[in-house]
């Protein structure tokens, strides 16, 4: 639940300046990232969920002998194959890259699964070292690691830790840099006599060190590699058969045997079973009982996700019109009556205070319930619920030919839909995964929740949580239609069996949920911040200039270009409610499409130049301190509000919403006045899903291109137009149908006779394409 | 399911344990891609699972070693098990092997 595609990109390049390579290896969930964040200091997404981590990242580490290089790498669980896209970058990484040290991470409580793949490591050849994770959960189940035995065991220094607290780290540093120094010589898997006399007959066929040629006959014998010369592929048939006639089985069930046998006794020889089993496995047991039950399973989901959104509405609009004032006080009139007593022109005055501050202040004041938003969803990605979440709704996915993991990415895509389009490689069928990639750009992100709070807070005061909340349940409804409708027409077939880890329950730590909702929101406000401050200009630019009878000319606003190309596109919004007056909307939609973000930056802008004459009186002669005293105000007399409506969960008694304009002239900042003019609580409600449902921003395209190629990123970006326009267009026609029947009735007609002809389109195309092909195509 | 079944340990597919039960784990229909699927997950002839939700129209959770897996019900129909004779539906919450 990354908030922020660029957090990614904000990553260290990869280390040009030499250093030794280590790369961190292990199952999924075993905590490879949360090692990775304690050895480089960086704060890569964490969650209790396998496959948070999708691709690789690289950070630096100091150790004692220097600077290394560390490599994080998405969990796998064998080098031989399976799972989905995730897994194989992983392996292709070990398998392939320049690596000094593999640090292979192993869950302390499940050795002899995690062990498995220690053993396909050592065989690589490649210098390891093992950390033994979470041996605090270990003890709690009742088991003693034994470090020295271990280590002793498999040639290896072995550290003990618990990286999630920070334990053992000091050891680990120390281990790290004699382990580079002194490269560790593994103990590997001893196979039966006849394996190794195989090995040693194809080895003799191949090229390279005794380790290299013995792993590369190892992979030949498990039908991981293929033979590349007819000599190879002669003597491996050979032993193959040799082999078959020696044991009675096939060699590559052998050597699973044997290495499965190895990992089984060093597993047994390392762990002390003493102690009784703790609180913990029956809390769990009690816990997986009502989140997978059979019925509750479902519903207990989608509370858990209305109490998210509804408790961030509602609890963050008690400190909202506190942030609001606060921030306007000082950020808009404060820095306007500095700059005015410094004697800065007027335009100066107002594109810096109103544009900049402006727009900061608009941010700023949805920072408590997008703060909170972060706050639950990283709550819910520390508990161990996600994976929970993915089984319990896997039926009712299943049903609409989705696997149930496919859950996860969407989940994910509340944040942002860039990494829910890269978490989609955890799923493993292609057909399941490009499925669950097409629906993420529905799923409601943190920039189209500031969009959602604005119009929010203008028209759905009190109901404002009920609103937010049915826009997210309609992304999903829409995310998941589209899958089944191109799972039935254009992407036949069916979703693998659902097979999943359930991590451990955690309560998450204060301090971690903190510390995650911190990194989102930081991020978040940095990017925001960032796009109004280049808005502002922009927009101080383009609205000063339009073309008049006399050719390019600066003019007023109102007959700028921008206002003349945004008016030239507002007959194709008419339908949705959008009247030509209100043009800064089409222009929020336009610069909406690059980011959501700057939706209401741009509106703020230029609803900001429209009344600038007035604000300047503002800038003259501020109360800043009367302003901010009546903001403080604003706090107990919300929190009142807040818990008398708590008995209205479902906010039902202002669903007539006659008192709707009343409350918009109590909104405060001139863009909110502006916006309450511009639309009618309908007209912003299909304003709204229009923006839920349309292209949500150019880096998720981006995404979509790279996961599935052009042709599927173009088709999302014009089925997301025409659905979102279709939506807008339906919800506005139908609510004003009495006042004309007739144009109603036709754009209704309209909308559902192109959404016919889309599903009669998408079934040719897959009648045209047998299954396979367009997979091929895609990936 | 008759006693004589049960008692006799015959091996007998994972859906049609109960809650609580456990069995050692003798085949995995399904093809080479299934074993391996369902290898790397820890779920291997021979290893001891327990039933610890379901077995139900979603498929079922096993405890297998340290680990809680959730099996869709298409998974859970092709593994078959040879029941452990002592089933203590009480003994659900604990782990382990046994």
């Amino acid at each position: 639940m990354s908030a922020c595609h660029e957090s990614d990109n904000a990553l260290a390049p990869v280390s040009a300046q030499g250093g030794p390579v280590i790369a961190l290896a292990g199952n999924p969930n075993c905590g490879k990232t949360t090692l990775f964040n304690l050895l480089t200091g960086a704060h890569q997404h964490v969650g209790n969920w396998p496959g948070v981590t999708v691709e690789q990242r690289r950070g630096q580490a100091s150790l004692a002998g220097g600077k290394a290089s560390i490599v994080d790498l998405p969990g796998v669980y064998s080098l031989l194959g399976g799972g989905g896209e995730d897994q194989s970058v992983a392996r292709d990484f070990l398998l392939e890259g320049k690596v000094d040290l593999v640090v292979n991470i192993v869950d302390a409580s499940n050795l002899e699964r995690h062990l498995a793949l220690t053993a396909e490591l050592l065989e690589t050849g490649r210098p390891v070292l093992l950390v033994l994770n979470m041996v605090d959960e270990a003890r709690a189940n009742g088991l003693e690691p034994r470090v020295a035995e271990l280590s002793a065991a498999l040639g290896v220094p072995v550290v003990p830790m618990v990286a999630r607290t920070g334990r053992g780290k000091r050891d680990l540093l120390e281990v790290l840099g004699r382990a580079l120094e002194a490269l560790p010589k593994p103990v590997a898997v001893d196979y039966p006599q006849a394996v190794e006399e195989a090995l040693r007959a194809l080895a003799a066929t191949l090229e390279g060190s005794a380790a290299s040629r013995r792993f590369e006959g190892l992979r030949l014998l498990e039908g991981a590699a293929e033979a590349k010369t007819v000599i190879v592929r002669d003597v491996l048939r050979a032993v193959e058969e040799r082999v078959f006639a020696t044991t009675g089985e096939a060699v590559a069930d052998v050597l699973a045997d044997t290495r499965f046998g190895w990992a089984h006794e060093l597993a047994e020889h390392a762990i002390r079973r003493g102690g009784k089993v703790g609180m913990r496995q029956r809390v769990t047991a009690v816990l997986d009982h009502v989140a997978l039950h059979e019925w509750l399973g479902v519903p207990v989901f989608l509370l858990v996700l209305y109490l998210v959104f509804v408790v961030s509405f509602s609890g963050g609009n008690i400190f909202l019109d506190f942030f609001d004032r606060a921030s306007a006080a000082l950020l808009i009139n404060g820095v306007g009556h500095v700059l005015y007593t410094l004697g800065l022109p007027a335009w100066l005055v107002s594109v810096v205070a109103g544009g900049l501050g402006g727009g900061l202040n608009l941010v700023i004041a949805f920072i408590p319930p997008i703060g909170l938003t972060f706050l639950f969803l990283a709550f819910l990605d520390d508990s161990g619920y996600m994976a929970r979440a993915a089984y319990a709704m896997d039926r009712l996915m299943r049903r609409l030919g989705l696997p149930g993991n496919s859950l996860v990415p969407m989940v994910i895509g509340f944040g942002c839909n860039v990494p829910a389009i890269m978490g989609s490689r955890i799923i493993e069928d292609p057909r399941g995964r490009m499925l669950t990639v097409l629906m993420q750009p529905f799923m409601s992100c943190s920039a189209r929740l500031t969009i959602y709070m604005a119009f929010a807070v203008v028209f759905f005061r009190s109901n404002g949580g009920q609103v937010v909340f049915l826009l997210y349940v309609l992304g999903i409804v829409v995310a998941l239609l589209t899958a089944w409708l191109l799972g039935k027409t254009a992407v036949r077939g069916e979703a693998l069996p659902f097979v999943m880890e359930l991590p451990p329950y955690r309560l998450p730590s204060v301090r971690s949920v903190l510390l995650q909702s911190w990194q989102r929101l930081k991020v978040f406000m940095f990017r925001v911040g960032r796009v109004i401050a280049v808005i502002g200009l922009v927009l101080f630019i383009l609205p000063g200039i339009g073309w008049t009878g006399k050719g390019l000319q600066t003019t007023d606003i109102d007959h700028s270009l921008l206002a003349q190309g945004s008016r030239a596109l507002v007959p194709v919004f008419e339908p949705m409610g959008i009247k030509e007056n209100n043009w800064p909307a089409v222009s929020g939609l336009i610069a909406g499409a690059a980011a959501k973000e700057i939706v209401i930056g741009t509106l703020n802008g230029i609803y900001q130049r429209q009344n600038a004459a007035d604000l300047m009186a503002a800038y003259r002669h501020p109360d800043i301190g009367g302003q901010l005293v009546d903001a403080l105000k604003t706090i107990p007399a919300n929190a009142l509000t807040f818990i008398t409506t708590l008995n209205d969960p479902l906010g039902l008694s202002d669903l007539d919403s006659t008192q709707a304009t009343e409350q918009a002239s109590g909104a405060d900042s001139a863009t909110l006045k502006a916006i309450a003019a511009g639309f009618t609580p309908l007209s912003a409600l299909a304003y709204l899903v229009f923006v839920l449902l349309y292209v949500p921003c150019a880096s998720t395209m981006g995404a979509l291109r790279r996961e599935v190629g052009w042709g599927w990123m173009v088709f999302s970006m014009l089925y997301g137009i025409g659905l979102g326009w279709g939506a807008g267009t339906v919800i506005y026609q139908v609510g004003t149908f009495a006042q004309h029947s007739e144009s109603s009735a036709f754009w209704i007609g309209g909308v559902s006779a192109a959404f016919a002809l889309l599903i009669v389109g998408l079934r040719l195309y897959g009648n045209a394409r047998p299954d396979g092909s367009l997979l091929g195509a895609a990936s | 399911m008759s006693d004589v079944a049960s008692i006799s340990g015959e091996w007998r597919a994972l859906s049609s344990l109960r809650l609580g039960e456990g069995g050692k784990v003798r085949v995995i229909d399904g093809g080479r891609f299934m074993t391996q699927r369902m290898s790397m997950l820890g779920i291997r002839p021979g290893i001891e699972v327990r039933v610890v939700h379901g077995p139900g129209k979603r498929g079922a959770v096993l405890q297998v070693d340290g680990a809680r897996i959730a099996l869709g019900r298409g998974v859970v129909e092709r593994i078959r098990v040879e029941k452990s004779p002592c089933a203590d539906v009480s003994a659900y919450a604990q782990g382990g092997r046994s």
